[in-house]
């Protein structure tokens, strides 16, 4: 078989060494490759999804549940399976959860579309009747399935938050981490110019500490920085503290490399020797004039400078890593501040480069020492403390709640939900359908295929939970057409809401029963999984380099 | 259509999906369970480890054994992590947190054949641990943490199984000597976890986990604050049964106070171990001060002073140049001899400083120059050079000497007068310092005699287990029946629970954790050489008529009330135990594909 690969090289009629492939071969192959990826995590969705345990080549082990880390890791080589493995990544960054459907649906629009074009379809066809489905259904979500939650009372947040994590390793503990997902993201709020709320995810810093178990993880408002205070002779918390950040050493000046000084006074080594001493106490003098209180430097200050600090009553952190700088910086409206040089030439300290806030302390955190800012003056900023059993766990603790603290995001910011368990995902079916056959051209096919296609994510959910897909899902087809098709106020149209209850293996109203998702992330998933179906149907042909031959190291023994 | 194999993934990957995984995952924990199985109990046998290097240890420390091992097993891995946690956490319970976690993945693989979820099992799970906890909780026992002979018989039962049992009443007094030497009350530091318990409570959230994990702990400290253990003292009397409620009055008037008083126990920096192979064992001993592996720089300093000034330095006694580049161009004759008597002031002016203070004793963390030497030989002043810095910061603890950074900060405050003692003495070969007949010594070394290196470093392993189950006591002073009564006792409460409470498939997993808490007795039926199937029936009658406190006794394989046998375990240990193991199976059981980078070798 492999042998293709190598006859093609002669009958290329590119003269370079490599492989073509093209036309129905280069297809098949694509969308092979891609039910190939789709299946090793297929396995992950839905809540009773299981995880993967993933070693690399140094042995060191991943466990997740993640579409997104599992591919990254897996270490794909295919260029078609690269292009999926991408979009999980995509939706990773943009949306944060539904990195597993999203691959798992563009697989399934690939599949279906593939055996279209064996009828003799052409791809444009298909493509275009992709692009209609796709927007279509963004509008139906939108119109239709969004519930608009504008009072947002705290339920539904929750609601949301546990729906993501009910899939992962956090799921078991309940509404635990839910409430906690809720809790540090709205103590993160602010407004932005506009005046519209925003919730930075990346204001709610994750620590993870190894020891206790996960019910023991708890979240407070406040920054903290894995790093003890320099020296112990410092206080160990200071109230409104002057915040001053720098990212440049306070020790011994010294001459560049290479510059010599030539002296004729051997008096005058003595005066060079002092004055390398006094440049940076000065500097720390001139420092603690300003009034700061608590210098978060990005590298070292010496010994000697830091009980300069410590007789002041000021605080120093030391070695603090550069994006925890930036980050502390914003959130107590201090200014990274390189260099004390002004543009006179002389050194000074620009009083409004200072931030504030109300409190600095050292508290210890399992067996490490940690700093806690509390109440910044610009942003505050809240800490979760994970704690698990091991660092595999910890690990993929944090990657769960990231999702979920994604997931409240995108509803806090864009406020509509829609139920979930696979119920969006049969409306949606049901709708492209009787859609399709108002559409009288080519594309109908296409449509319905999509339609079709949708399906592929409540007939995982039930596989995974072992349970009888087919009339689960004949089942719930029929409630969202009898929905569909009623009249604004018959009792059918309550059914739009039902989906799988994959624990009874029956169904239900998920929106009654908390099963929510933002309504942004369907649509977001909808979006890019066509588009990335649409990217690999678009080839049909492939063309490989072989890799340029290293030359053959005489000295290698073979 | 032709078809051609498609290479997605790289091809060097391995694969095991769905069940074999599962299967394997739960052989490799097993596996790991059973290397340390023999471990446990007063009848436990030590394992002989060789490294790649030609080393040897020999111990029967669960932890010490594993890391030793090196796995290839992911699942494995995963398992020896779950020891370092329980050391750095507790450091008690390493061998029984992976008896119990590889047991929990044995009791999972019948469920799993028998097709039950993986999720559902783990919701089994989940709840029988919050269960566990309860219970756990309602069969602990209040310990006076001042009691010194409740304190030592505790931390006997802790080692009782280890090496040193031959001299477990030296090896006790040891530790719990070191662990009440450095106790410290925090001056101003509140700990997170009071807290995070407030932030948790405010947000409604179920924080009633932490917050009884703390109380205890609040309310130990709040005991050893002189003002408040009345006050602790008489609410504990009023109400014996009900010390939650007196607890929680406390901890509401502790929280009252902004600046509490909190126990600070910190071995890992302040108590140092100190191995002198030679001698005998009972010539260990727990200084009242600190003891340091380094002579002084010059013969002729004196070795033997009471009540020392001690002077504490971070900085060389010797000439420094400067950090820039200097080249010096001499054109006059006598410059050369000018720069030479400038390196000579320096060091002159430096030990004048030092003079001036008056001590009897420098220490420096850097070097000392023989010029500054002989200065100070003339001002009859001892110094001692290239101290560590954790040891530097044990002696300024130890005598109440600050710690200088530049000879030009010299203060009289600064200087040391805590220490009654400084002589050098020469054990073995080698020559120790001693600071002791310190007055306040919160800091201090344990002086360890022994005939080899191994079995120090095995003496040394064990005293590090007795010291943080001293310290664990005194954070949290409950402590549990041991000898396998506590497990015995949370199985047979969790079984009846299982028929009673739990509806559903929910209840198979549920009653399987309280099969495999039967792990941790039946390991020391085993190791003792009794009758596992008769003791186990025996306790459990015993158990189902609510004596939550017989457990085995480890030497003879018999049933025994620990009230009689004597040995209680923290609560702590336990409590850290059943979680870790738990929540360490949860994690392996929902793997259902490993995918490992190795490259196949043929």
């Amino acid at each position: 078989m492999s042998g293709i690969f190598s006859t093609n090289n002669q009958d290329s009629a590119l003269f370079i060494g490599g492989s073509r492939v093209s036309g129905q071969e280069v297809r098949a192959q694509n969308v092979m490759a891609a039910l190939s990826i789709a299946n090793v995590i297929k396995t992950s969705l839905g809540p009773v999804g299981l995880d993967k345990m993933l070693v690399d080549d140094v042995g060191d082990v991943t466990i997740s549940n993640d579409g997104a880390t599992i591919l990254q890791l897996l270490e794909v080589e295919h260029p078609a399976g690269k292009i999926l493995v991408k979009l999980a990544q995509q939706q990773d960054t943009e949306v944060g959860d539904g990195t597993t459907s999203v691959v798992i649906i563009a697989a399934e629009l690939l599949r279906r579309a593939n055996e279209l074009i064996k009828n003799h379809i052409h791809p444009a066809t298909v493509i275009t009747g992709y692009r209609l489905a796709c927007k279509e259904a963004c509008k139906f979500i939108a119109d239709q399935m969004a519930l608009k939650v504008d009072k947002l009372g705290r339920d539904p947040l929750v609601s949301v938050a546990m729906t993501t994590i009910s899939s992962k390793i956090l799921g078991t503990y309940g509404t635990f981490f839910a409430d906690m997902a809720v809790d540090s993201l709205s103590a993160v709020k602010t407004t932005d110019f506009r005046g519209k709320a925003r919730y930075p995810v990346n204001a709610v810093n994750i620590l993870k500490a190894k020891g206790a178990s996960a019910r023991e993880s708890s979240y407070f408002t406040g920054y903290a920085l894995y790093r003890p205070f320099t020296s112990p002779a410092m206080k160990r918390s200071l109230k409104n503290p002057k915040i001053l950040v720098i990212d440049f050493d306070i020790t011994k000046t010294r001459m560049k490399m290479g510059v010599n000084i030539v002296i004729d006074n051997p008096d005058e080594l003595e005066a060079i020797r002092k004055r390398e001493m006094d440049i940076s106490s000065e500097r720390a003098r001139m420092i603690l004039d300003a009034g700061v209180t608590a210098v978060f430097s990005t590298r070292g200050i010496d010994d000697v400078y830091v009980k300069m600090f410590a007789e002041a009553g000021a605080i120093t952190v030391t070695r603090v890593p550069k994006e925890d700088a930036r980050r502390i910086a914003k959130g107590t409206g201090a200014s990274l501040i390189t260099t004390l040089a002004n543009l006179d030439g002389d050194e000074s300290i620009d009083v409004s480069s200072l931030g504030s806030a109300e409190l600095v302390e050292q508290v210890r955190l399992s067996d490490d020492d940690i700093v806690v800012i509390r109440g910044a003056k610009e942003q505050r900023a809240s800490t979760v403390i994970l704690r698990g059993a091991n660092d595999y766990m910890l690990d993929e603790m944090e990657r769960s709640f990231h999702d979920s603290l994604c997931a409240v995001k995108r509803v806090l910011e864009s406020g509509a939900v829609v139920p979930g368990g696979g119920s969006v995902e049969t409306a949606l079916d049901v709708y492209l359908e009787s859609f399709a056959t108002t559409l009288g051209s080519r594309e109908q096919l296409a449509i319905v295929e999509f339609a079709n296609a949708l399906l592929a994510i409540p007939k995982q959910l039930s596989v995974n939970a072992a349970k009888d897909s087919i009339e689960l899902i004949a089942k719930l087809r029929a409630y969202h057409s009898a929905a569909q098709k009623a009249t604004a106020n018959s009792s059918h149209s309550a059914l739009k809401n039902y989906g799988l209850d994959l624990y009874e293996g029956k169904l239900r109203d998920n929106v009654k029963a908390g099963v929510l998702e933002p309504a942004m992330s369907k649509i977001k998933m909808l979006k890019s999984a066509t588009e990335a179906a649409i990217n690999i149907l678009r080839i049909d042909d492939m063309i490989k380099l072989l890799p340029e031959k290293q030359e053959e190291d005489p000295h290698a023994h073979m | 259509m032709q078809q051609s194999p498609v290479i997605v993934v790289n091809t060097s990957k391995q694969r095991e999906s769905g069940h074999k995984a599962q299967m394997s995952n739960i052989a490799a924990g097993k596996t790991v369970a059973d290397v340390v199985r023999t471990c446990l109990g007063p009848r436990a046998m030590l394992k002989m480890l060789l490294d790649p290097m030609g080393g040897i240890t020999l111990t029967n420390d669960g932890f010490a054994i594993l890391r030793e091992c090196e796995v290839a097993h992911p699942a494995a891995k995963s398992m020896i992590e779950l020891s370092r946690t329980q050391d750095d956490e507790v450091g008690d319970g390493t061998t029984s947190v992976i008896i119990l976690a590889g047991e929990m993945l044995a009791i999972s693989a019948p469920f799993l054949e028998r097709k039950i979820h993986p999720v559902i099992i783990l919701r089994g799970f989940q709840k029988a641990l919050e269960d566990a906890q309860v219970i756990l909780r309602s069969i602990a026992k209040r310990v006076d943490t001042n009691d010194r002979e409740q304190m030592l018989s505790l931390i006997k039962s802790a080692i009782g199984t280890k090496f040193v049992s031959r001299w477990n009443d030296l090896m006790c007094n040891l530790a719990l000597t070191a662990v009440q030497t450095v106790v410290r009350r925090s001056d101003d530091s509140e700990f997170i976890s009071a807290d995070i318990s407030a932030s948790n409570k405010a947000s409604g959230s179920a924080a009633a986990d932490a917050d009884l994990a703390n109380k205890p702990a609040t309310s130990g400290d709040a005991t050893a604050d002189a003002a408040a253990s009345v006050a602790a003292g008489a609410s504990a009397v009023s109400a014996p049964t009900a010390t939650g409620a007196a607890v929680t009055s406390i901890e509401a008037s502790a929280s009252s106070a902004p600046d509490v008083d909190v126990r600070e126990v910190d071995i890992k920096r302040f108590v140092r171990i100190e191995k002198v192979p030679g001698g005998e064992i009972e010539e260990s001993r727990v200084l009242d001060g600190v003891m340091i592996n380094k002579d002084v720089v010059h013969p002729k300093m004196r070795r033997h002073i009471e009540n020392p000034r001690i002077i504490l330095l971070d900085c060389p006694l010797e000439y420094k140049k400067g950090e820039s580049q200097t080249n010096i161009e001499i054109s006059r004759e006598g410059d050369w001899s000018r720069v030479l008597e400038i390196e000579e002031e320096q060091v002159k002016a430096m030990c004048d400083k030092i003079t001036a203070l008056k001590p009897d004793l420098v220490i420096t963390e850097k070097g000392v120059s023989d010029l500054a030497q002989h200065y100070l030989v003339k001002h009859n002043i001892t110094a001692l050079r290239r101290m560590r810095k954790t040891d530097n910061n044990r002696i300024a603890r130890a005598t109440g000497a600050k710690i200088v950074t530049s000879v030009d900060e010299l203060k009289e405050q600064d200087v040391g007068t805590g220490c009654g003692l400084f002589s050098i003495e020469k054990i073995g070969d080698e020559y120790f310092t001693f600071l002791t007949k310190c007055k306040e010594p919160k800091a201090c070394t344990i002086l360890l005699r022994g005939p080899g290196k191994d079995t120090l470093n095995e003496i040394d392993r064990n005293l590090q287990d007795a010291m943080c189950v001293a310290r664990n006591v005194l954070f949290n002073p409950y402590l549990c029946p041991g000898g396998g009564a506590t497990e015995m006792a949370l199985s047979v409460q969790l079984a009846q629970r299982a028929k009673s409470d739990i509806p559903g498939v929910e209840q198979w997993p549920y009653a399987g954790v309280a099969e495999a808490l039967e792990v941790i007795p039946r390991t020391l039926i085993q190791n003792g050489g009794g009758n596992a199937m008769r003791v186990l029936t025996e306790l459990r009658a015993k158990h189902a008529n609510g004596l939550t406190t017989w457990g085995v006794d480890g030497e003879k394989g018999v049933p025994a009330d620990m009230n009689e046998y004597g040995v209680w375990e923290p609560l702590a240990v336990k409590l850290q135990t059943i979680k870790t193991a738990i929540d360490s199976a949860s994690l392996l059981l929902r793997v259902d594909d490993i995918v490992s980078g190795t490259s196949k070798k043929q």
